[in-house]
């Protein structure tokens, strides 16, 4: 395999060449997609283009021409990369013609209002066998963020040439071009500034490099291909592996590959802190207003007591609005809505048979029309959370919490998941898959259901007014409360007995707290309730008229119907807790979907008569009932979305059964103790 | 060394924020954004929420993306292996 190396000496012959008469230069324009090089390609090649494929790739290739001060400039426009590994066809294709063609000069084109992004790839790029030329295009963006850029202290650091642009204005291609070809002919000097990495893989770098020195391709810098081989590149690795070395050499940098494998971080490392040292000399980025407003908010929003506080403070508020706005509109939606349907349909269907009559009075509009008045609390749910995520609160919310579990001794990889379930159960059991080890994975999965999820909070929303009157916030706030206690004591124990303390570690993006787009907001609500009206619609419906032909069935007496024999058998447990069969038919039907306890009351209760739901629950349960049916409810058994993503997650019958059994022996305990104490207090 | 740096702290256990790294390591928050984003792609870390909107789907009034817009990172395997090594 013929061999060759490449230096400066050669490049500064070849400006020699181009000083010595009317010469052709070819130009390669480098840069991350989306940093204005077809603006800068097209400005300079006008109706001179050819456009076809790389060879043997499906990527497009365009070439033109342009000249110059008696210079014939070849232009090729290479593809839009982020670095020259060989992540993809298009950087494949970037590295192996600057390597292989060699062109005159590699134009770089960099996002000035992104350049801690965009130098990484002139990182790469310096090192090799060709001159660099670097524009700055977007500097009127960056002035406009408020960044302040001094290009000739960034030429000087970087040891090239940089030219200011801003290419979408024709502003600054000129001086490009006089640069790159004054650089050609010599006349610009020429030191750039080289990424190193750090001593100890140096050696194992220069190791590498006397192994390959004599066997690199033709064309290949001997140091880049070592610097690729120690990265683990694979392109490089096969090609040195397969057809460069012979077998004996390849094993011995094989061996010094494996004792070295995390050397690609040392590489990387060194790019890194080359771009760093290029911006601290370069760049200064004033502090914006936005910036400090966020930064001061924080203090207090991230503070490990201040923070828990307004999360606590937020949690009641929404609370308050709830029960304020949504549970009086609720209550009219029940007698103007469901209360008028119940009675349009009894008009139309006065001549109907008397069950179907029942079916759709009785099932379908004290069901799942019940369900359906739901909406306005939802409605203030979706509203605030989607309002405090838009503000940019929520990640707050998530970083003080992981605090706050740390003070309890529950951290760890169960956390982040956890926290996804106060939506929805489901993600949470689906977050898990974030966790490596089996043992935490299935048992954070056994946690999940325990996070009391927004239809449970429907649900208390729902029934606190009835028993609790004003102080209903509080009786939600303090639901939420103990039902976090019981996941935080599972918790503590598993991570003292399983996860014997591990902590797990997250980064988290926390965005800058901006004015809310209520648009953003409007579509989030109106999907979230699209969605439950649909399954209000469908899934609850269906569970309504299912519920009421257990409750006809088989006499037309709901005292003598299948739910009945079912509720009945309950209803010993159920006495322990204040709990009637009713009530302990509602809360098995939850688990079809928590919502669903709502419709089988109003079916059970009836929605239309006496004063609606509500005065029937008030007739039949004492508030230490009420209080222990919300515990219960709680904690109970999952609904099916959750116990069939539990299935899947476990792949184990056992696992989802033994969720099922934990939630029920922890929610019966606590609606019993609950029940228990507060009579017992009076 | 930036990128070993930062993966000895994030190995440290706990969340942390993107704000709280960049003090440590002294760099500019964006050139953090790109190293996370380089530690992503060479295996080191994963990003959790990119695909949060698929996973919620069976959930009928399911809200995932609980912790907002900003991206979420936590370590592999491998990452958690090479800190161990590093911190060694």
């Amino acid at each position: 395999m013929p061999t060759s190396s490449s230096s400066l000496p050669e490049l500064k012959n070849r400006g020699a060449e181009v000083l010595a008469g009317e010469v052709t230069l070819t130009v390669a324009l480098a840069g991350q997609p989306n940093v204005g090089k077809s603006t800068v390609f097209n400005l300079l090649t006008g109706l001179s283009q050819h456009v076809g494929n790389w060879p043997g790739k499906t990527v497009e290739q365009k070439t033109g021409v342009y000249r110059f001060n008696g210079t014939t400039i070849h232009l090729v426009d290479l593809p839009g990369t982020y670095s020259l590994t060989a992540n993809s066809a298009e950087e494949v294709i970037a590295r192996d013609y600057i390597i292989q063609q060699r062109p005159d000069v590699v134009v770089v084109l960099v996002n000035a209002a992104s350049l801690e992004r965009n130098l990484y790839l002139v990182a790469e790029i310096v090192p090799l066998p060709t001159k660099v030329v670097v524009g700055l295009n977007m500097v009127d963006v960056a002035a406009h963020e408020g960044m302040n850029i001094e290009p000739q202290v960034l030429e000087a650091a970087l040891g090239v040439p940089v030219v200011p642009m801003v290419a979408s204005k024709n502003r600054g291609v000129q001086q490009l071009i006089e640069t790159v070809d004054q650089l050609a002919r010599g006349e610009i000097p020429y030191q750039p500034s080289i990424p190193e990495i750090r001593a100890d893989h140096r050696q194992v770098l220069d190791g590498i490099h006397r192994l390959v020195a004599d066997c690199v391709p033709e064309l290949y810098p001997s140091e880049w291909i070592a610097l690729k081989l120690l990265e683990g590149d694979d392109e490089i690795t096969t090609l040195m592996r397969e057809q460069c070395l012979p077998a004996d050499r390849w094993e011995q940098i094989h061996e010094i590959l494996m004792a070295h494998e995390d050397a690609v971080l040392a590489i990387a490392s060194g790019r890194y802190d080359w771009v760093g040292r290029m911006i601290r000399a370069a760049v200064t980025r004033p502090r914006a207003g936005q910036i400090t407003f966020t930064e001061r908010l924080d203090r207090w929003a991230t503070h490990p007591l201040w923070g828990l506080l307004i999360l606590a403070t937020i949690l009641g508020i929404v609370f308050w609005l709830t029960f304020a706005i949504g549970t009086p509109l609720q209550e009219l939606l029940d007698i103007y809505v469901v209360g008028n349907l119940a009675a349009v349909a009894t008009n139309w269907l006065a001549a109907a048979p008397a069950w179907l009559q029942s079916l759709v009075v009785d099932g379908a509009i004290a069901g799942a029309g019940t369900v359906i008045t739901f909406l306005p609390i939802l409605v203030i749910f979706f509203a605030v959370l989607a309002l405090l995520e838009d503000m940019g609160y929520m990640a707050r919310a998530a970083y003080v919490m992981d605090r706050f579990m740390h003070l309890m001794g529950l951290h760890g990889k169960s956390f982040l998941p956890l926290f996804l379930g106060f939506g929805c159960n489901v993600p949470a059991v689906m977050g898990s898959r974030i966790i490596d080890s089996r043992r935490a994975r299935l048992l954070t999965i056994l946690l999940a259901p325990l996070v009391p999820c927004a239809a449970r909070m429907a649900v208390i929303v729902f029934i606190a007014p009835i028993f609790f009157g004003r102080a209903a916030t509080f009786v939600a706030w303090g639901l939420i409360a103990v039902t976090l206690v019981v996941l935080a004591t599972v918790g503590v124990l598993i991570n003292k007995w399983i996860l014997k303390g591990e902590r797990a570690a997250f980064i988290m993006e926390l965005p800058l707290y901006h004015r809310p787009n209520l648009r953003t907001i409007g579509i989030q609500v109106w999907q979230n309730s699209a969605e439950f009206l649909k399954k209000a619609g469908s899934l609850i419906l269906v569970m309504s008229v299912v519920i009421w032909a257990l409750s006809t069935l088989p006499q037309g007496d709901i005292h003598t119907s299948y739910l009945a024999s079912v509720g009945k058998a309950l209803a010993p447990l159920g006495a322990l807790m204040g709990l009637d069969w009713e009530m302990m038919v509602a809360l098995l039907s939850s688990v079809v979907a928590k919502e669903n306890s709502i419709a089988t009351l109003g079916i059970l209760f009836g929605s239309a008569e006496g004063g609606g739901l509500e005065a029937s629950l008030a007739g039949v349960l004492t508030p230490a009932a009420a209080l222990a049916f919300l515990v219960v409810q709680m904690l109970f058994i999952p609904c099916i979305a959750t116990v069939a993503a539990i299935r899947q997650e476990t792949k184990s019958w056992g696992w989802t059964a033994f969720s099922v059994v934990l939630s029920l022996l922890l929610s019966l305990t606590g609606g019993i103790l609950t029940y228990q104490l507060v009579t017992a207090l009076g | 060394m930036m990128l070993e740096q930062l993966l000895r702290l994030i190995a440290q256990g706990g969340i942390h924020s993107y704000q709280d790294l960049a003090e440590q390591l002294s760099i500019p928050q964006p050139l953090l954004e790109a190293g996370l984003e380089d530690l992503a792609r060479l295996g080191y870390l994963r990003s959790i929420n990119d695909n949060c909107g698929n996973q919620c789907s069976a959930c009928p009034i399911g809200h995932c993306s609980v912790t907002g817009p900003g991206r979420l990172w936590s370590l592999t395997e491998k990452g958690a292996q090479a800190a161990v090594r590093l911190s060694s």
